[in-house]
């Protein structure tokens, strides 16, 4: 039976696994995701709390071109029916004073915040963020479309056939990007002014937000969405934890996993020392109703202070814009110093 | 699924057997004006008369064209990718002489499926198209690996067959590594992994006509060597095939044609097991007429996956793997214990 | 050199090499060294954490728990040590029953759909009633893992002794695919977090609390204490199943009863720890190697012998992404899928 060559195709055969096996955890290691662009985070910038990437000099012309994640897409006259693919832009079309006429809102219209829905009027759901219904969007006539470079990318072309579509880090989008992303799509809409002077009051109200926290607070609080089988912390740099630090509210995870977001375990989550939690949690028991049960939860700083709050996970998390952000920040004031 | 219905009951009368050209027409037949039919299904109202002047190019009711424009890629890829599979799997099921092979069983699927899923996950700037050849050259690799490990002496079927299952299975392993590792686009990675023509245009059609252009024929020209090889290695032997280089290369068309479908509309499963075997049912075991035939019922199972799919629950889109799964699981079930008598 | 027909009956392909007895000292030696190796992975997964806690502190955390580090032991840690071992222990059980029911050694729970089963029904259940969770599901688990699982051999058998193994993956493949698509779907158009996802596609003991194992331990316990009580029906029905006729056995009432607690053990350790895969394949495999195939012996050391896997898995598995951790299926299916390879090789082929 074990002739010498089939010893020599089983050695092979077993090297190929072999290859394939580290081959695989190779290119594991090397992978290090990283989203999108937003260096600029910190420097001035023209329109109020912008960054300079956004090309701001092509306000106001009849046909301007926006610069977005996946291109330069060339816009004339005023947009009036914009398909919305990410929740974060129905908020930059409420921000200028525009509804959407069709919005992928996952067949579940609840998950628009009330901030903006009696705003936002009829609109035609265009199914799931992650497969928008294209024969619907067709439908719609749309003259604009606003889609997640991440989610849609591999769709942009398709979109771009049907309307001028611009496409911005949402699901992974941190604050920055989405202020960015918000005055783009109002230069796109040809409503920069109308954006400018929302910018300039949502500076404001941040700061009015921001003036009512002590000078001095040097609490952490730490952002977490809780289902069934997980415990999601977002690090400094994402979204919601961008917020609360125009605020004056730091994140306590580190910023340098490169990770959008952590799941974390009861010790992980011991380990670091939250001293305020936002927990969004799923419908439904979650995995905070089980650890709430141990001793150890109450060794967590914000369970010992009596700092852990509930939040609604649509507009903690999911809507990601710049109305949503005044939503997130004036309740963090409110729950945190009762004012 | 009525095609099938309709094809048994013709069968019984063996019809079929007597006149396989007017019984192939019909399923032809059948199969356009589903694809018509289908271009009218989905969320929107989109008339006949749209669909007919669209295609002509006829300026009608210009959303209605649009949507036709853009259900017309889908429609043709389904045509494309249920030959492609449907063929495949009859190729597969012939050179393993097993009832039950199928793409998904010699490692093509999910290999095809891990390759697209490192790309997908693993390198993040890559652009959308790169995932097709490396869609390709994954199922090619794990074909490769289950035929090298199979291999003892010549590669049994039934020991193919066996062993491409546990590679199968090796690679959904290295697919779930991939996804708990990238966890940020999971979603993104289960619809394209559950198999879907959401969203293709044009290019995907043109990624896989040549395969299906080239290919097709060429099994069609060789299904007498197909016949040949299914009675048993030693009489074919006998009858002057050169039956592991006869295999070899069927199988690798076989391969190359479940891995061009795999790439460009995720890993769909079941049409390359079923579709063979309503063919056989229908037209017998000689594979020039069973052949074409699968072909035929993989585009009627793919078109009425897709249309299912986009008319079910508008506007949200229901996979069309997942519809091929649930029209499938059953029906293999039934096979099994058809088989098993 | 024997030639493997259907007439030949199953042993012959259970265990190539059949040796229903081996020594004593044999069988020790393995015990001993799996307790050892159990011992220190207990140790091992006691240690570490993202905490630095000296092991000094571990016979105070277990007696009584007062300050956090003696907390994180004791509730975080030592509940996720004992739910691998219980895990391990009812899926490699699970999996040497049912190489024994099917007469194959390429039954197991991953393979056959049981697993696939029992994680859909659980994910719809949980997706339809959000509310749901803890003890119901596992009882929803049991239904699912039972619907597959019992399918899967009727069909793949039509109610005949031997099914080849051929016939029986083939099936289970099959079947289970077909679930992990429902399954992935139901996930797609659910949207919800990405977490919970991975653990109903992947399974791990992250997570585990001591409520995870009082859900478990009952079935555990019943499982376990039914599969040995019929270790020697077990070994009987592996003469074939008109020899163990012809000792007086039951051989349905055998199989049926191998079945349920297969399906009691699947269940139960699914609903908790989600799919981790190929314990069943693997853990019986290794030890039929080593201490032969009495199901007398080889029962209590699977039980063993997959706590051990598993928990060695979820140990390593935190080595896979640090700091963070992944679930300890993506290990075990890392290690099993090769040796599922080498099996299905191994396997004596006949057209």
């Amino acid at each position: 039976m074990s002739h010498s060559a089939t010893k020599v195709r089983r050695a092979v055969a077993v090297l190929a696994l072999t290859v394939t096996a580290a081959v695989l955890a190779g290119c594991g290691a090397a992978s290090s995701p990283s989203t999108g662009a937003a260096p600029n985070a910190d420097r001035a910038a023209a329109a109020e709390g912008v960054s300079p990437d956004v090309n701001l000099d092509q306000c106001g012309k009849p046909a301007r071109t926006v610069k977005h994640d996946l291109g330069t897409t060339t816009i004339s006259g005023s947009p009036a029916k914009v398909v919305a693919l990410e929740y974060s832009f129905v908020d930059a079309l409420v921000a200028v004073g525009m509804s959407p006429v069709g919005v992928a809102d996952d067949g579940q219209p609840e998950r628009i915040i009330p901030a903006l829905r009696d705003k936002v009027g009829e609109y035609k759901s265009v199914g799931l963020r992650a497969t928008p219904n294209i024969q619907v969007i067709t439908a719609l006539k749309p003259d604009l479309i606003v889609a997640d470079s991440g989610r849609h990318k591999a769709i942009y072309a398709q979109l771009s056939k049907i309307a001028p579509t611009i496409a911005f880090a949402s699901l992974n989008g941190n604050y920055q990007q989405v202020l960015d992303s918000e005055m783009s799509t109002a230069i796109a809409l040809d409503k920069c002014d109308e954006m400018k002077t929302r910018l300039t009051e949502h500076a404001k109200v941040m700061a009015d937000l921001k003036a009512k926290a002590p000078a001095d607070e040097s609490r952490t609080a730490l952002f977490v969405r809780a289902s069934d089988k997980g415990f999601t912390g977002f690090p400094a740099k994402a979204y919601t934890p961008g917020v609360l630090e125009v605020i004056g509210i730091r994140s306590p995870l580190p910023d340098d996993s490169g990770e959008a977001s952590v799941s974390l375990t009861l010790e992980t989550l011991v380990a670091t020392k939250p001293d305020v939690m936002f927990i969004a949690p799923n419908e439904g028991p979650t995995l905070r109703d089980t650890w709430a049960k141990s001793p150890l939860w109450r060794e967590i700083p914000a369970v010992k202070n009596n700092t852990t709050f509930d939040v609604d996970p649509n507009e903690w998390s999911r809507s990601r814009g710049l109305i949503a952000a005044e939503v997130v920040a004036q309740e963090a004031v409110e729950l945190l110093y009762g004012k | 699924m009525s095609a099938a219905i309709v094809a048994q009951h013709v069968r019984r009368t063996s019809l079929a057997q007597r006149y396989p050209g007017i019984l192939m027409g019909s399923l032809g037949v059948l199969a356009v004006v589903l694809s018509f039919y289908s271009l009218s299904v989905g969320a929107t109202d989109v008339s006949m008369t749209d669909v007919f002047n669209a295609v002509i190019g006829n300026t009608g009711d210009q959303a209605a064209q649009i949507v036709v424009q853009f259900q017309l890629p889908r429609v043709l890829l389904a045509w494309l990718v249920g030959i492609a599979l449907g063929v495949s799997g009859a190729v597969m099921q012939g050179v393993i002489r097993n009832p039950l092979a199928a793409p998904d069983v010699v490692g093509v699927t999910k290999g095809a499926g891990f390759a697209g899923m490192l790309l997908l996950l693993a390198i993040p700037g890559m652009p959308v198209v790169a995932v097709v050849p490396a869609a390709f050259a994954g199922g090619l690799a794990a074909a490769a690996l289950v035929y090298l490990l199979a291999y003892r002496r010549g590669a049994t079927p039934v020991r193919i067959a066996l062993v491409g299952i546990a590679v199968s299975a090796a690679f959904e392993a290295g697919i779930r590594f991939l996804l708990v590792r990238n966890p940020l686009d999971v979603s993104a990675a289960l619809i394209w992994l559950t198999g879907s023509l959401f969203g293709r245009s044009m290019s995907s059609v043109l990624e896989i006509l040549p395969w299906v252009l080239v290919l097709v024929p060429l099994i069609v020209v060789w299904s007498r060597r197909l016949d040949v090889l299914g009675l048993g290695d030693d009489l074919a032997a006998g009858l002057g095939e050169p039956v592991e280089r006869t295999r070899r290369l069927l199988l690798l068309f076989a391969v190359a044609l479940a891995a061009a479908a795999v790439a460009v509309s995720g890993t769909i499963g079941f049409v390359g097991l079923i579709a063979p075997h309503m063919a056989r049912r229908v037209f017998g075991g000689k594979h020039v007429a069973s052949i074409p035939a699968a072909a035929l019922f993989g585009v009627l199972l793919m078109i009425f996956a897709d249309m299912l799919g986009r008319g079910l629950a508008p506007p949200l889109e229901i996979p069309a793997g997942l519809v091929t799964a649930v029209v499938g699981g059953p029906y293999f079930l039934y096979l099994l214990v058809k088989t098993g008598k | 050199m024997s030639v493997d027909t259907a007439a030949q009956p199953a042993q012959e392909a259970v265990h190539q090499r059949p040796k229903i007895v081996t020594s004593k000292q044999r069988v020790t030696w393995v015990s001993l060294a799996l307790l050892v190796l159990v011992v220190a992975g207990v140790v091992w997964g006691l240690s570490i954490g993202s905490q630095q806690i000296s092991l000094s502190r571990l016979p105070g955390a277990i007696v009584r728990a007062d300050e956090p580090d003696e907390l994180i032991i004791q509730s975080i840690r030592l509940p996720r040590v004992v739910l691998a071992l219980c895990v391990g222990a009812a899926l490699a059980v699970a999996g040497a029953l049912m190489q024994a029911v099917a007469a194959n050694p390429l039954a197991a729970p991953e393979i056959m759909g049981v697993n696939a089963g029992a994680v859909f029904v659980v994910v719809l259940a949980i997706t339809v009633v959000p509310s749901l969770s803890g003890a119901p599901t596992i009882l929803l688990a049991f239904g699912g893992a039972a619907a597959a699982g019992v399918s899967v051999m009727l069909l793949a058998g039509s109610g005949r002794g031997r099914v080849s193994p051929v016939r029986l993956a083939l099936a289970g493949v099959t079947a289970s695919s077909l679930l992990i698509s429902l399954t992935q779907v139901l996930i797609i158009f659910d949207e919800n977090s990405t977490d919970s996802v991975l653990f109903w596609l992947v399974g791990g003991v992250n997570f585990a609390g001591w409520q995870d194992i009082r859900n478990l331990l009952p079935w555990l316990v019943l499982g376990l204490i039914g599969a040995f009580a019929m270790a020697r029906s077990l070994n009987l029905l592996a003469l074939g199943d008109d020899m163990a006729r012809g000792l007086g056995q039951n051989v349905e009432r055998t199989r049926m009863t191998g079945s349920a607690l297969v399906i009691v053990l699947c269940g139960a350790a699914v609903s908790v720890a989600g799919p981790v895969a190929f314990i069943g394949l693997v853990v019986p495999h290794i030890l039929r190697r080593l201490v032969g195939s009495s199901y007398t012996v080889l029962l209590p050391l699977c039980s063993i012998g997959g706590g051990a896997l598993v928990l060695y898995a979820d140990i390593s598995s935190r080595y896979v992404k640090p700091p963070f951790e992944v679930p300890a299926g993506v290990v075990t299916a890392l290690i099993g899928a090769p040796i599922f390879v080498y099996l299905a090789r191994r396997q004596k082929v006949t057209s």
